[in-house]
């Protein structure tokens, strides 16, 4: 039961970070890698005002949210000079810096070694330990982002976001403060994958800066790629498919000398296979 | 009568034999007890995890053989050395498996699986470098492994046999490496050695620059603590500089496939035992290395006498006390000493290889 909890829990937590990424990637065109550093700002800002500071989770997610918002909206200023495979690399950049200063800032961070010992999240004086009302809490905060994602998605704003997408010159030429839309987008989505590292920080009660490299900015990548660009149902069915995916890969009954290479090869061949079939994703709504 | 006192003797051995057979439960009619494990067994890491494995199977083995009352089992589970993943491993290991208690490897992953342990009320340990004053680990998580202090205690001694005067310490960002060797950077100025440390990012390739800097100031001593790939490139990049095998030392080094590269270095390894037992490991289970072996071995074979003298094997907390009271022993790692923070810490030991074999002796 607790495994499946657990798997629940991480599923939230993906889904939030794709719904996130996908209001950047997918809504607004902007090739983000760097949304495993925002990720990790969250996390450690819960981690380091709740284990050090002793400051209650809600508080430690809004400082942290906050940080994401100033850091998401300087970057995104520079960010937004530049296009495409540009954007990408520039995006991937950030997160380099942000996982360097993870892992060499001692004082604050603890560097390689890590926080553990991070607290839950309280409200009016329960808290929520168990892993039941954990993922109760995770799919509240997942669904809250799916109905900000469908609402921006059905907007003018969001209509906006899309129009820049397909075409930045025409929409300029239209009349709109493409920097500005571009801007906004950016930051809203650094807040709320900061909010799914508060989570993750908090679920898995200790942190290194090991699950926060480009490696896991690639990876949340790949889950809207295969669940679907500009698409709130793809980013969750994307989030659900690579969480379960190599998890059920774990059920196959393979021999243990070989088990775990397997595991790996067969998750690569079938993320190649559906790239192959579907390179939209499977409910994709635009291609890149 | 010699006929019939023949017989008599027959039928009353033949009757002990079959009331012995009686008493003894068939291997298959025991009850399992099943050994699950969250180790790296894929990527850069994964000869780590082959090494802890073959040092639980081992212990298994051995255990096995001093008639048992349970039936033990080990049930793998790949983390990739990633802590969201051990969490899943652990959880999968306990949930769907049903195993009766969990080992992992380092302390992150341990620190996740520890809490899960203490929440699920369940044996854990885990095999690991640690310093000896770290917080608590868990209510019932027991870590094993040498001490930083005592790797920079015979260090120390080493460098001082050697007569080292200047000595570039060149770590990674990894664990407890970096603080590692700060400390021992410490240690060693306070003892007249010129020591300079600089740590590198997990993700460094090239080392070139500072080893010609070090050269450049004068050191002609390097002292390594980093993990592989980096070890074997730091090793092939000092002697590209002409530093020789002989004025390279290390702490931990040693983790990787290729171990000719670590021919005529002298550096201190983690938990390999005994010269039989790494011949052993290496033949029997066909490892490359044998890093941290001895440690999942003292702690599984440990944990098999805990399962063993229990009243209640499902009783977590008549496992722990069995813990406390024998962790302290001589063990496969040399000596074991439970300290108050559940660390059970065991000796360091000097490890070189032969020709691409290696020995380990203990000071």
């Amino acid at each position: 039961m607790e495994y499946c909890l657990n798997i629940g829990i991480l599923f939230c937590i993906y889904a939030m970070l794709a719904l996130s990424l996908n209001l950047a990637v997918g809504l607004s065109g902007l090739i983000s890698l760097a949304h495993a550093a925002f990720y990790g700002i969250g996390a450690y800002a819960v981690a380091i005002l709740m284990s050090d500071h002793g400051m209650s989770f809600w508080s430690a997610l809004v400082v942290g949210m906050m940080l994401n918002g100033i850091l998401a909206f300087a970057v995104g200023k520079i960010l937004s000079k530049f296009n495409g495979d540009y954007y990408a690399i520039v995006s991937a950049g950030l997160s380099v810096i942000v996982f360097s200063v993870l892992l060499n800032f001692k004082s604050l961070t603890h560097g390689p070694l890590g926080i553990y010992g991070i607290g839950k999240p309280q409200i009016a004086g329960y808290t929520f330990f168990s892993s039941g009302s954990f993922l109760m809490l995770a799919l509240l905060c997942a669904t809250l982002f799916y109905v900000i994602f469908v609402l921006l998605d059905k907007s003018s704003f969001g209509r906006t976001l899309k129009g820049l997408r397909e075409d930045e010159e025409l929409t300029v030429c239209l009349g709109y403060k493409t920097l500005q839309y571009k801007s906004f987008a950016f930051t809203l989505s650094a807040i709320m994958a900061g909010v799914a590292g508060s989570f993750f920080a908090s679920y898995i009660a200790f942190i290194d800066p090991t699950s926060f490299q480009l490696g896991e900015g690639i990876f949340f990548f790949t889950m809207i790629t295969v669940g679907g660009l500009s698409s709130a149902f793809g980013s969750i069915v994307g989030a659900a498919l690579l969480l379960i995916l190599p998890e059920s890969l774990r059920f196959l009954g393979l021999p243990y000398e070989t088990a775990a290479q397997i595991q790996q090869l067969i998750y690569g061949a079938l993320l190649v296979l559906m790239m192959a079939f579907r390179p939209q994703g499977l409910f994709g709504k635009y291609r890149m | 009568m010699k006929k019939l006192m023949f017989v008599l003797a027959c039928v009353l051995a033949i009757s002990a034999c079959k009331k012995e057979s009686k008493n003894e439960v068939r291997e298959e009619d025991k009850q399992i007890i099943k050994i699950g494990a969250a180790l790296p067994m894929s990527g850069g890491n994964a000869a780590l995890g082959a090494s802890l494995k073959a040092g639980i199977l081992a212990a298994i083995e051995d255990k096995s053989k001093e008639g048992l009352k349970y039936r033990y089992e080990a049930v793998f589970e790949n983390n990739q050395m990633l802590v969201g993943q051990t969490a899943t491993a652990a959880l999968k290991l306990i949930n769907i498996d049903d195993v009766n208690m969990l080992l992992t490897f380092t302390t992150g992953n341990g620190r996740v699986a520890a809490k899960i342990a203490d929440d699920l009320k369940m044996l854990h340990v885990c095999a690991t470098l640690e310093d000896e004053n770290a917080k608590p680990m868990g209510m019932t998580t027991f870590f094993q492994g040498p001490t930083v202090q005592s790797y920079q205690k015979l260090m120390l001694k080493a460098l001082e046999k050697q007569n080292v005067k200047k000595l570039a310490l060149l770590a990674g960002n990894v664990g407890v490496a970096c603080s590692g060797s700060e400390q021992l950077a410490e240690l060693l100025k306070s003892k007249g050695i010129d020591a300079e440390v600089q740590c590198f990012n997990p993700s460094d390739r090239d080392f070139r620059f500072a080893i010609r800097n070090y050269i450049l100031k004068g050191f002609d001593n390097f002292y390594i603590q980093f993990f592989p790939p980096q070890t074997d490139i730091l090793i092939r990049q000092l002697k590209e500089n002409n530093v020789a095998e002989n004025h390279i030392f290390g702490s931990g080094i040693d983790t990787g496939t290729d171990v000719s590269v670590f021919e005529g270095i002298n550096h201190i390894g983690g938990n390999s035992g005994t010269p039989k037992f790494i011949n052993r490991l290496m033949e029997e289970y066909k490892i490359d290395n044998v890093y941290m072996a001895a440690a999942s071995y003292d702690l599984i074979s440990l944990a098999i006498d805990a399962f063993e003298n229990a009243q209640d094997v499902h009783n977590v907390y008549d496992l722990v006390g069995y813990f406390k009271a024998h962790a302290t022993r001589p063990c496969m790692s040399g000596e074991c000493r439970l300290l108050d923070n559940g660390f059970i810490a065991n000796e360091a030991e000097w490890r070189t290889y032969k020709n691409g074999k290696p020995v380990a002796f203990r000071d």
